[in-house]
């Protein structure tokens, strides 16, 4: 029996075609995604034009070690990720396992560092409200958008892993092949979210440091 | 899936896997470096300069990591018109938002002071 | 002459049930992924909003009888038009026809066996009713006082009502909008049948299309500007708080960045209905099609680009006011264009008057009266003058109830017999047809008039001198009341009694009219052949042949 039956859907009528539709419906998927987070980059670009000096004084007390490891890791996470992809085209179905159990594995060592950072940022009451320690309003608009990029990107991230391992189950219990039209669609999602965070890193761990 | 393979085919194999990393991993230590650049151009008092170099370093990664890592460049242009679409949307977006911010005219103390905001008198 | 297949193939009979006979338990119905079922899981969702929030505006049209209120405390008002805006926005006309019959016909009219995820399909309506869940607490708990618009600091700081219920509520609604979009978007580009180009698309795919790259792009935005609501009004967070150093209006420009597109939203499907109804029955092939085409393109981008006439008084620049009022005047044009084009698509035609033909003439008068006086609000100065009176209220009742809610009839009717296999009866359709216009008419004409001379929004105590136009408009409303009960009786009982409709009781072109009705699961039983331009009622150039008696039967038997 053809591994690929099983990869066809309806209401497709050849896998050649489900693979482009699928690959159609996750970009303009992701077009939607651009402006979702747009909207908050278009408050943080006019906040920061009218209060420069503020944001680069709340900016100092983010923490780029956690930042830029986390950077880090998710770039990985995005070679894994696209080893994964070209193995699962070769059919090389163990080496995609490993690829995306490398990736979730990646991507929860994101969530670790995230969690680990944000108790350090409430640890000094870096939360907007009536414990924060900086006195020139304005930088508590800058920590909210902190918290607000980093949450929605966080969450992002989550549906990401739990995707991509709902995925490894479904390959790893041969539900569904892998040279089928799932990991197109995983691996631009995945790439998107690590994308993402490469515009929120310079825009909150870079500001205010020279 | 049996992993029993004659030896020949292991090592083409391992050819394989040679083949589907190399492009993956050069494209991964490009990304590196260019955030090593970021990070370190921060730290150089550059003024204006500073945000615009880090926004700019950071499309390239982007560019990189669309083209290579997402296959744009092989993909059909449908594809590279959406993810371009998504991007002139948002242009439309930061456009017409800050003409409106880019030209407000700050209310100055002295305006309040002499009465200038008060509503004109209506003539009926 | 190229070679054409005849526009009015017959279908054979297969035997096989239609898509209505595939399993009549509920299970089938919400575990189903056929996008017919889906589209009348939508429709009946739709409607039960629709009466809500009918009701809702019942008792303020009530209410505002007495220049003093009668019955009203001023926050149960507040919260009375809350609810109407909040349910008749997103939770009827949003999905309205790109819902209902975007997912029944978009498949049909490609020549395609469903959308192209199915599954996904079912996901947003289920996201649709879990958001309806949450207006639904909202209601329950007593509702959200803010007006739809949700602006900020009332919203955030000083709102009594269940805000964060309602601002959820339209998130998670927003979510099934971008499904459906995305859903429809790559079903047209990727399932199309082979010989089915781009511009031999009916133009109510193209409408569809249109709205789908709205729905897509434009949603987002408001999604998160009501995510950033809720984040400041449950945690603090200084979002568009002025005293931290926030702007309030920074909302207002995310808002009506989605909110503006999101009126496009509302009538290019609308535009795309009635563009099919008046070629079928006038008998005529739709005047420039391409034009047609690139008019709804057109009004789908530029929209986006015109969202700051809603903030001419809100604290922008003068600068970004002349922008706004400038791109606004540019994108009424295409809407012109279309208007002419319809108009000239009934000329010389052989007009009959079933009731979709009677709603997309009442569309195409109220959509003229209601796009003119937009240009009235597009002008600054004038704009100044009537902002957030009742003009507004009429200009945008005129496009939304007028023109929107009659395309949704006309639709409606017209594919009735496809969808049930049912024949409405003719003269209560048409009856309430005419009821609808004139009860329409009687509602808001009166509402120009008043917000002109300064009758503010959102107020239930007002001069004495408006009464006479409040009176007027109420009983407009009870008869606008009686026009919409009368379809929920008559398509009822067709389904039990109607007769039973042919595969094409229109003779109308389009692949939809050319398998059973009701189609079968998959649609069609044989792929159908596509290799001629739509609405070829008649030769291009030529009107039809006076010989051509053939009539439209609506109480056709099979063909």
């Amino acid at each position: 029996m053809n591994d690929l039956s099983r990869a066809l859907q309806e209401p497709w009528p050849d896998l050649a075609t489900q693979r482009t539709g699928v690959g159609v419906g996750i970009w303009v998927f992701l077009a939607s995604e651009i402006l979702f987070f747009s909207a908050l980059f278009v408050i943080y670009a006019v906040y920061r034009n009218f209060n420069a000096q503020a944001f680069a004084a709340a900016a100092k007390h983010t923490e780029l070690l956690y930042g830029t490891l986390n950077t880090g890791l998710l770039l990985t996470s995005s070679m894994t990720m696209t080893v994964a992809l070209r193995a699962a085209s070769a059919q090389l179905r163990r080496l995609t396992l490993a690829c995306l159990v490398l990736t979730i594995l990646l991507g929860l060592s994101f969530l670790l560092c995230k969690g680990l950072e944000y108790h350090d940022d409430l640890q000094k009451d870096l939360f907007p409200g009536a414990a924060f320690p900086l006195s020139s309003p304005p930088t508590q608009l800058f920590w909210m958008l902190y918290w607000i990029m980093t949450g929605i990107h966080a969450v992002h991230l989550c549906a990401g892993i739990a995707v991509v391992t709902a995925v490894a189950v479904l390959f790893w219990r041969q539900i569904v092949p892998v040279q089928g039209s799932t990991m197109e669609g995983v691996a631009t999602y995945w790439h998107f979210v690590d994308s993402v965070w490469l515009v929120l890193y310079p825009l909150l761990y870079l500001v205010g440091r020279s | 899936m049996s992993d029993a393979r004659p030896a020949s085919s292991r090592s083409s194999a391992h050819a394989d896997y040679r083949r589907l990393l190399t492009a993956p991993a050069l494209v991964w230590l490009l990304l590196l470096v260019l955030l090593a650049a970021s990070v370190w151009s921060a730290f150089i008092p550059l003024g204006a300069l500073n945000p615009t170099i880090n926004l700019l370093i950071a499309a390239v990664m982007l560019l990189v990591l669309a083209t290579f890592l997402m296959d744009l460049k092989n993909a059909s242009p449908l594809l590279r018109m959406v993810a371009v679409a998504g991007l002139l949307w948002v242009s439309f977006l930061f456009a017409l938002t800050f003409t409106d911010y880019l030209s407000r005219r700050p209310i100055l103390p002295e305006q309040m002071a002499h009465g200038a905001l008060r509503a004109p008198a209506l003539h009926r | 002459m190229t070679d054409m297949t005849l526009p009015f193939a017959p279908v054979e009979e297969t035997g096989h049930g239609s898509y209505l006979d595939e399993g009549h338990t509920l299970v089938s119905w919400l575990a189903t992924t056929d996008h017919k079922r889906i589209g009348i899981l939508y429709a009946l969702s739709i409607t039960v909003f629709f009466f809500i929030a009918g009701i809702a505006i019942g008792l303020v049209r009530l209410e505002l009888i007495e220049p003093n209120g009668m019955f009203l405390t001023n926050d149960a008002y507040d919260r009375l038009f809350t609810l109407h805006g909040i349910l008749m926005v997103w939770f009827f006309l949003v999905p309205s026809i790109p819902a209902t019959m975007g997912n029944f016909l978009l498949p049909l009219m490609i020549g395609a066996r469903d959308v192209a995820f199915p599954r996904l399909n079912l996901i947003s309506w289920y996201l649709f009713v879990f958001a309806g869940g949450f207006v639904a607490y909202m209601l329950i708990s007593g509702g959200a006082d803010t007006g739809w618009t949700f602006y900020p600091p009332f919203s955030t700081d000083y709102a009594n009502g269940h805000v964060i219920a309602a601002a959820a509520g339209v998130f998670v609604a927003g979510f099934s909008s971008i499904a459906t979009g995305v859903n429809f978007i790559t079903t047209t580009h990727m399932l199309r049948a082979p010989g089915m180009t781009w511009f031999r698309l009916p133009l109510f795919v193209w409408a569809i299309y249109a709205v789908s790259l709205v729905m897509v792009l434009a949603t987002p935005v408001l999604a998160m500007s009501l995510l950033l609501i809720i984040a400041e009004r449950a945690f603090g967070l200084p979002v568009f708080d002025a005293a931290r150093g926030g702007d309030p209006v920074l909302f207002q420009h995310l808002f009506w960045f989605y909110s503006h597109p999101a009126v496009y939203i509302m009538i290019l499907p609308a535009m795309g209905v009635v563009s099919e109804v008046f070629a079928c029955f006038a008998r005529r092939q739709v005047f420039g099609y391409s034009f047609m085409v690139y008019a709804l393109l057109a009004i789908a981008v530029i929209g986006f680009m015109v969202w700051g006439h809603h903030m001419f008084v809100a604290g922008q620049s003068q600068l970004a006011t002349l922008v706004f009022s400038f791109l606004t005047f540019i994108v009424a044009v295409p809407s012109a264009i279309k208007v002419f084009n319809w108009t000239a698509t009934l000329y010389q035609g052989q007009i009959s008057f079933e009731a979709p033909m009677l709603y997309s003439l009442g569309f195409l008068g109220l959509f003229t009266i209601g796009g003119l006086t937009g240009l009235y609000l597009a002008s600054g100065p004038i704009d100044i003058q009537v902002h957030d009176t009742y003009f507004v209220i009429a200009h945008f009742h005129y496009i939304m109830v007028g023109a929107s809610v009659s395309a949704f009839m006309a639709g409606i009717h017209y594919w009735w017999p496809k969808v049930t296999g049912r024949m409405y009866h003719e003269f209560w359709a048409q009856f309430a047809a005419i009821t609808m216009f004139l009860g329409f008419n009687m509602t808001f004409m009166p509402q120009f008039l008043m917000g002109w001379e300064g009758m503010m929004r959102r107020y239930h105590h007002y001069p004495p001198v408006f009464q006479i136009w409040h009176v007027f408009s109420s009983a407009g409303a009870a008869i606008l009341a009686v026009a919409y009960l009368m379809p929920l009786v008559y398509l009822s009982w067709s389904l039990k009694a109607g007769a039973r409709a042919g595969n094409n009781p229109w003779q109308a072109t389009g692949l939809e009219w050319q398998t059973t009705s009701p189609p079968p699961k998959r649609n069609f039983t044989r792929q159908p052949p596509v290799s001629s331009a739509p609405y070829m009622y008649h030769e291009t150039g030529q009107p039809r042949s006076s010989d051509d008696r053939r009539p439209i039967r609506p109480h056709g038997e099979a063909q």
